[in-house]
């Protein structure tokens, strides 16, 4: 089972590289400057999920640094870094934080590599031929406990589309879902893992999407 | 020319427009999925079609099969232009012929300039 899997990342790794490379090299075809600009903007994302993807797949043998850090602030830094790639799709992100948010207790690249996983793979895997619209947002829902979710009624997130991933054995299982391999959605669900929590099924503001609940560090100092 | 590309991938299919206009004055019809694309056909009347067959939600060769169904798309040539080898499907030069594909390219390696040349290199022998 464990062997399974294991090939189950590695293909989806592979086949989302051949993608990038494949962009990469069309891009480079045009050999003008717009694409000379795309060509940076999809290297500097390719290597930054490749990143996240193998520290997503080598965090499982150890164990992870929980510190105390600003939902609002890692998600603001994701958000940012995603902007130049969303340009590239004709895409826009907005983001949405609660005021005086506390600090959660999490592993910062956890929760980064999570967010980052899944928004670029909405922002690179929509077809209906809408623009991606999508809302990042981090809110108190609960006391103690804060709130991080990816909104969108352009572009469907749902659990099913997460789990459709993981029980991909080829390429082509991916249609019906996306002409992408699904690397992002992927990883987002193994650094979720890797922050102790999960993801489930939220609305803000009408939008629908997915998210996962983080805990306040205040709450464990009282534990 | 009016050439219809059906390419999911937001950059390539602007890479595409790109090439086609650029270097062959050609009149490009992009879309992102086969759903759109059997409408377009129906009233733009392109003259190719190069696509890509791992599309969503309908697989290429589904749409292929769709195509070939209406007796006045029958004859548009198509051209495939896909991130999968073609050795990944059981078909053999037979089958590719009765889908009307014309040639089959792999994106890993051959090149965008390549495909524009064999599309022009078709529609003039026609």
């Amino acid at each position: 089972m464990q062997i399974q899997t294991n090939t189950t990342h590695t293909a989806t790794l592979l086949y989302e590289l051949q993608q990038l490379l494949i962009q990469i090299k069309t891009c480079n075809e045009l050999a003008d400057d717009t694409s000379q600009a795309t060509v940076g903007r999809l290297s500097q994302h390719g290597l930054q999920l490749l990143h996240y993807a193998l520290f997503a797949i080598e965090s499982q043998q150890t164990k992870l640094n929980f510190t105390s850090l600003s939902a609002g602030a890692a998600m603001h830094d994701v958000v940012e870094e995603l902007l130049p790639l969303a340009a590239s799709y004709g895409a826009s992100i907005h983001f949405d934080a609660s005021p005086n948010l506390d600090p959660i207790y999490a592993n910062e690249m956890s929760l980064k590599g999570s967010v980052y996983a899944l928004l670029s793979a909405m922002i690179t895997s929509s077809t209906n031929g809408v623009a991606p619209q999508i809302t990042v947002a981090v809110q108190q829902t609960k006391p103690s406990v804060q709130r991080v979710g990816v909104y969108s009624d352009t572009t469907p997130i749902s659990l099913a589309m997460l789990r459709q991933t993981k029980q991909r054995t080829s390429r082509m299982d991916t249609t019906g879902l996306s002409h992408r391999s699904g690397l992002g959605f992927m990883i987002s669900q193994l650094l979720a893992e890797r922050l102790e929590t999960a993801y489930a099924s939220f609305e803000h503001n009408q939008l629908p999407g997915i998210g996962f609940y983080v805990p306040e560090s205040a709450q464990l100092q009282l534990l | 020319m009016k050439i219809l590309c059906i390419e999911p991938d937001v950059v390539l299919a602007k890479a595409f427009k790109t090439v086609f206009t650029r270097n062959h004055h050609d009149t490009i019809m992009l879309c992102l999925d086969p759903q759109a694309a059997i409408e377009q056909i129906d009233t733009q009347k392109p003259d190719a079609i190069v696509m890509e067959l791992q599309l969503a939600p309908l697989s290429g060769l589904a749409f292929l099969h769709e195509l070939r169904s209406y007796e006045d798309f029958s004859d548009i040539p198509v051209v495939v232009y896909s991130s999968v080898p073609q050795e990944s499907f059981q078909a053999d030069a037979a089958t590719w012929r009765s889908l009307g594909v014309k040639k089959y390219f792999y994106k890993s390696t051959d090149s965008l300039q390549k495909v524009a040349r064999f599309i022009h290199g078709v529609l003039d022998e026609a």
